[in-house]
C-alpha cells in the first residue's frame, strides 16, 4: 500500500509563525504521513508510528527512529522523496515497537559506510551492506524479549551498533551528531539524538505531547529519571534570547505529537515534576496506591494529557507511585 | 410628432428609471436601512471590571476612572441613603453607566426612526432617535438624556456597519454605583457593533466614551458586551437601587 | 412653434431632474470603507481591566473548569524566577490582557501590491503577531506552536476578523490561570474615529467552561510606539532543575487575600460560570457587604498603565 506523502516545500519553515507552509500531496492513499521541514536539511515524519527525524546531506541520510514495521516501506518511500542519498544510519531513541519496528526495512534499504556490515546475527549471508542501527545497549535486550511480534522478527532489525556508555557521536552532513543515553527515564535505554548545527534534538518518548510520559517501570524506567532526562533536554535546548520576540531556538522532536521548543519542554517537565512531588508527598505519608489515585494528584493536567486510551491518568499515576516506592526500597 | 413623442417618452422613461430625487419622496427609514439587527434580548456577560459592576465597590474608590480633582469631594461624600431619600436611586443607571450595569437589554423599534432600548436592571428606557425632534421646548435633562443616532454603513458591495449614538442633556449621575460622578454637561458617545460568536451566537459590543468637562480630566472609555438570548424568558425588571 | 418649445423644455426638465437626482443621491453620510486604516500606533486607554490588580488568586470574570481552577491554585509566581522561564513572555491573549499599546504595519506583495499580512509589533514580553490576509492554509497539527500562534484574517462588515490557532500553553490571566495549547482565539478589530477596539473571544476545551470575552480600546497615537526590549535571564535563586515552585491546590496561601480585601464572594473569585451573569447579583444581594471605604490606591494613579515613549 502506498501511503500519501505530504512533502513540504523546501522553502517553507515549519513553525506556526513561518512563511508559506504549503503542502503538496504526492500520491493517492487512504492514510497520509505528515512530513514537515524542520530545517532546510532536517525533516520530521509523523504518523508512521513514532515521530521520525531525517537528516539529509551529501554524506547520506541519518534517520532517527524507524516507525512501526507496517509503515516501514512507506517511510522508505517518503525518505526517498526527501533525498536520493542512501540511508547511512538508523538511530533508535528507545526499544518500543513504534520506534524500532521499521529498523530492518530501513536498514536494508540503506547502505552504511562500513563494507561488510551485515544485519545483526546473520553471518552466513553474502556480504551485503546495510545501514548501521545505533541504539543504547538495552534496546536489543528489550526487543528480543518483547512479546510484540511487530517489535522484531527474530534478529532482524536488532541494533548493529549498540553502545553502553553515556555518549556516542558522529559527524555527518557538516554537523556533529551526539547520541546521549538517558538512564532510567521512559525505559533504561532511551537516547537523545542531538544534531548540533541543525539545532534539533530528537528526544524519543521522554516527551510526548499527546499524553503523560510512559514510565515503563518493568523495563527500567523511573519518574525521577524521566524528570532528569527532561531537565537535560531543557539544558540542551536554547530559546531565542535575548531577542525573545523572535520565535526561534532549538527544535525538539518528541516521540509523538507536535514539534516543540525549550518552552514546551519546560511546561512538560514542570507538569511531571509537580505531579511527582504530589505523589511523593503522599508516598512519604504512607498512603496506599488507591489513596493516592483517589487524591487526584494529576488534577490540573489530566484534562489535557490523561485522555489516551492506553496510557490513562490512572496508569501514569500508578507508574509514578511504583517508581517512587521502588526507589525507596 | 415623432420628435415630440420621443422627447416626452424619453422624459417619462428617465423619470421611471431614476425616480424623482430623494428630496421629493420621503426618505427610507432607519429601520428599513439598518445594516445590522440590534433588536432582541441581550444579556450582560460580565468578564471585565467585575468588582465594579457586579458588586458595590468601596466608597472612595475610583480606580481606572480619570476623575478630575473636582470629583473627589463627591466621591468621598457618597451617601446612598441620602440619594434614596432624595429620589435619586437611579443615579447610577443613567446613560453614562446603564450599559455597564449587569442586566438585560430589550431592543425594539418604537417607530421607523426610533430605536428603543429597555433595561430590566433599573427599568430604564432609552430612546435613540435617527431624526431630530420636532420643534418644541427642549426637554428637561433626564437620566437617559437625549440620544441621536446614525447608521455607519460599510460601502457596498460589502454589508455591515455600526450604530453611532451621541447622548447629552443628562441629569448628573454616577459612572459607578459607589458615587463616582459625571455632571449634567457630560456627553456619552457610543458605538454598537455585532460580532458572531464561534458557537453560533451573537455578541453585542458597546464601545462607550464618556466625556465630562467638570468631573473627568480625560475621556472614560469602556466596552461592555452582551450575548444574544433567544427570547425574553429571563427578563427580570428590577427597580433602581442606590446601594445595590 | 409651440411644440418645439415644449419639446425643448421637456428635455431641459429631464436633464435638470436627472441631475438633481444624481446630486441628491450623493448627499447623505459617506459610507464607511470596507477596510479601515489599521496600520499605525495605538496607545492603550486603560480604563478597563488591565490585569485585574495582579493579585495571586483573582479569577473574577472567568468561567473555569475544575482542572483550570486546580492548576491555577497550585501556581506559584516564583516560577517566573526560574532561569528558563524569565524570558518566556506571554501569549497572544496578552494583547488585551497586558498594558502596552499596538504598533501595526502592513506587508504587501511587491509585485501586485496585494495585502499579504498585518504585523502587530512585539512588546518586551509579548511576541509579534502576524495576521495573514492571503488565505494561506493553516500549518500542520504537528507544527510548532508559538507564543503568538498562527493567525489568519479577513475584512468583514467593516471590521477585521481574525482567528488564531497553534498557541503554546500560556495564561488567560498572568497570575497563573492557564490557557492550554488547544485554545483558539477569535478576534474582531473595530475602528470608530481614532479609537480601535479589540474584541477577543478565547475558547479552551480544557480550561474554560465558556469562552473568555475581553474587549480593550486603544487610541490613535501620533507618536510611534516601540517597546521591544531584549531579555537576558539571570540567576534569581533557583538553579535549573532544582525544583518547580508550586502549592498544593488546597494550600495556596493567597486563597483568601482578594476575598477579604474586597469582601468578595468566594465562588466569584474562584471563577465559577454562574458569577458572570446578572442572576448572580440576585443570589448574593442579601449576603454581600461592601468593603470599608477605600484607604489606599483609590484612584487612577494606582496600578495603572506603563507608558513608553511620548504620551499620545
Amino acid at each position: 500500500m502506498t501511503a500519501a506523502l505530504c512533502v513540504v516545500d523546501r522553502e517553507a519553515s515549519v513553525s506556526a509563525s513561518g512563511v508559506s507552509a504549503r503542502q503538496a500531496s504526492a500520491t493517492i492513499a487512504p492514510r497520509a504521513f505528515d512530513v514537515l521541514e524542520v530545517r532546510p536539511n532536517f525533516f520530521m515524519i509523523a504518523g508512521a508510528g513514532a515521530n521520525i527525524g531525517v537528516q539529509v546531506g551529501d554524506d547520506g541520510v541519518v534517520v532517527v527512529d524507524a516507525g512501526s514495521s507496517a509503515n516501514a516501506p512507506d517511510v522508505v518511500a517518503a525518505i526517498k522523496k526527501i533525498s536520493t542519498q542512501p540511508i547511512r544510519y538508523v538511530i533508535d531513541t528507545g526499544p518500543d515497537a513504534d520506534h524500532v519496528g521499521g529498523n530492518d526495512v530501513l536498514s536494508k534499504a540503506g547502505n552504511t559506510f562500513f563494507p561488510g556490515t551485515r544485519p545483526a546475527g546473520v553471518r552466513q549471508e553474502a556480504v551485503r551492506s546495510v545501514a548501521t542501527i545505533v541504539a543504547a545497549e538495552g534496546v536489543a535486550r528489550h526487543m528480543a524479549a518483547s512479546p510484540d511480534p511487530a517489535s522484531a522478527s527474530g534478529s532482524a532489525g536488532l541494533p548493529t551498533d549498540p553502545f553502553h556508555y553515556a555518549r556516542k557521536y558522529l559527524y555527518l552532513n557538516g554537523e556533529a551528531i551526539e547520541v546521549l543515553h538517558q538512564p532510567a527515564a521512559h525505559t533504561d535505554s532511551d537516547v537523545f539524538a542531538f544534531f548540533r548545527r541543525s539545532d534539533v534534538v530528537v528526544a524519543g518518548d521522554v516527551i510526548d505531547t499527546r499524553r503523560f510520559p510512559v514510565i515503563d517501570v518493568e523495563r527500567g524506567g523511573s519518574i525521577d529519571g524521566e524528570i532528569a532526562a527532561l531537565n537535560r533536554l531543557t539544558d540542551l535546548a536554547v530559546p531565542s534570547v535575548p531577542i525573545v520576540s523572535r520565535e526561534a531556538g532549538t527544535i525538539v522532536i518528541p516521540g509523538h505529537g507536535r514539534l516543540c521548543d525549550q518552552y514546551d519542554v519546560i511546561e512538560y517537565r514542570d507538569m511531571i515534576t509537580i505531579i511527582r512531588d504530589r505523589v511523593r508527598d503522599m508516598v512519604n505519608a504512607g498512603r496506599s496506591l488507591e489513596q493516592v489515585k483517589a487524591a487526584g494528584p494529576a488534577k490540573g493536567y489530566a484534562g489535557r494529557y490523561g485522555n489516551d486510551r492506553e496510557w490513562t491518568t490512572d496508569t501514569f499515576v500508578e507508574a509514578v507511585y511504583r517508581s517512587l516506592v521502588k526507589g525507596k526500597s | 410628432m415623432s420628435r415630440s413623442f420621443v422627447a416626452i417618452l424619453g422624459f417619462a422613461s428617465i423619470v421611471v428609471t431614476f425616480g424623482l430625487p430623494p428630496a421629493v419622496h420621503a426618505q427610507a427609514s432607519a429601520r428599513d436601512t439598518a445594516p445590522i439587527d440590534l433588536t432582541g434580548y441581550w444579556v450582560s456577560y460580565v468578564t471585565e471590571n467585575w468588582r465594579y459592576r457586579m458588586v458595590t465597590p468601596a466608597k472612595g474608590e475610583y480606580r481606572r476612572i480619570p476623575s478630575s480633582p473636582a470629583a473627589l469631594p463627591i466621591i468621598n461624600a457618597w451617601d446612598p441613603a441620602a440619594d434614596q431619600r432624595a429620589g435619586n436611586q437611579c443615579k447610577s443607571y443613567g446613560a453614562g453607566a446603564i450599559m455597564t450595569v449587569p442586566g438585560r437589554l430589550h431592543i425594539t423599534w418604537q417607530d421607523a426612526n426610533t430605536l428603543r432600548i429597555d433595561t430590566d436592571a433599573g427599568m430604564q428606557t432609552r430612546l435613540v432617535r435617527f431624526t431630530p425632534r420636532t420643534a418644541g421646548p427642549t426637554p428637561q435633562p433626564s437620566w437617559q438624556g437625549d440620544s441621536s443616532a446614525r447608521w455607519e454603513r460599510v460601502a457596498p458591495p460589502d454589508r455591515g456597519g455600526s450604530l453611532a449614538v451621541v447622548t447629552s442633556n443628562l441629569r448628573a449621575g454616577y459612572l459607578r454605583k459607589n458615587g463616582v460622578p459625571y455632571s449634567e454637561r457630560a456627553t456619552v458617545s457610543e458605538h454598537f457593533d455585532i460580532s458572531p460568536l464561534p458557537d453560533g451566537g451573537q455578541l453585542l459590543l458597546v464601545t462607550m466614551v464618556v466625556e465630562d468637562p467638570v468631573y473627568l480630566n480625560a475621556p472614560y472609555v469602556v466596552s461592555p458586551h452582551f450575548k444574544k438570548e433567544p427570547d425574553g424568558s429571563k427578563w427580570d425588571p428590577t427597580p433602581c437601587s442606590s446601594t445595590w | 412653434m409651440l411644440i418645439n418649445v415644449v419639446v425643448r423644455l421637456a428635455f431641459a426638465l429631464a436633464v435638470v431632474v436627472c441631475g438633481a437626482g444624481v446630486v441628491f443621491a450623493q448627499a447623505g453620510p459617506t459610507p464607511l470603507p470596507s477596510q479601515f486604516e489599521f496600520a499605525g500606533s495605538w496607545a492603550p486607554i486603560g480604563t478597563e481591566d488591565v490585569q485585574n490588580d495582579s493579585v495571586p488568586v483573582d479569577y473574577l470574570g472567568l468561567a473555569l473548569t475544575d482542572e483550570a481552577r486546580t492548576r491555577a491554585l497550585s501556581y506559584d509566581e516564583s516560577q517566573k524566577s526560574l532561569v528558563e522561564r524569565q524570558c518566556q513572555g506571554w501569549g497572544a491573549a496578552y494583547m488585551v490582557l497586558g498594558p502596552f499599546g499596538l504598533r501595526i504595519s502592513t506587508q504587501s506583495d511587491p509585485a501586485t501590491n496585494r495585502l499579504v499580512s498585518y504585523t502587530i509589533d512585539a512588546w518586551e514580553d509579548w511576541n509579534a503577531m502576524t495576521i495573514w490576509m492571503d488565505d494561506r492554509p493553516r500549518p500542520s497539527e504537528h507544527a510548532l506552536h508559538t507564543q503568538a500562534g498562527f493567525t489568519t484574517g479577513r475584512w468583514e462588515g467593516g471590521a477585521l476578523a481574525a482567528h488564531t490557532t497553534h498557541l503554546k500553553v500560556g495564561f488567560i490571566r498572568k497570575t497563573g490561570v492557564p490557557l492550554s495549547d488547544e485554545a483558539t482565539i477569535d478576534w474582531r478589530f473595530f475602528r470608530h474615529g481614532d479609537i480601535l477596539t479589540v474584541l477577543m473571544v478565547a475558547r479552551d476545551p480544557v480550561y474554560l467552561v465558556e469562552p473568555e470575552i475581553i474587549s480593550k480600546s486603544f487610541r490613535r497615537s501620533q507618536a510611534p510606539l516601540d517597546h521591544r526590549d531584549p531579555c537576558a535571564p539571570g540567576f534569581e535563586g533557583h538553579e535549573p532543575g532544582d525544583s518547580v515552585p508550586h502549592f498544593a491546590p488546597d494550600q495556596n496561601p493567597f486563597l483568601d487575600e482578594f476575598i477579604k480585601l474586597y469582601n468578595l464572594p468566594r465562588e466569584a473569585v474562584l471563577g465559577y460560570r454562574e458569577t458572570l451573569y446578572p442572576e448572580y447579583r440576585k443570589k448574593i444581594k442579601d449576603t454581600y457587604t461592601p468593603p470599608p471605604p477605600c484607604a489606599a490606591d483609590c484612584g487612577v494613579a494606582g496600578n495603572f498603565v506603563r507608558r513608553r515613549g511620548p504620551t499620545p
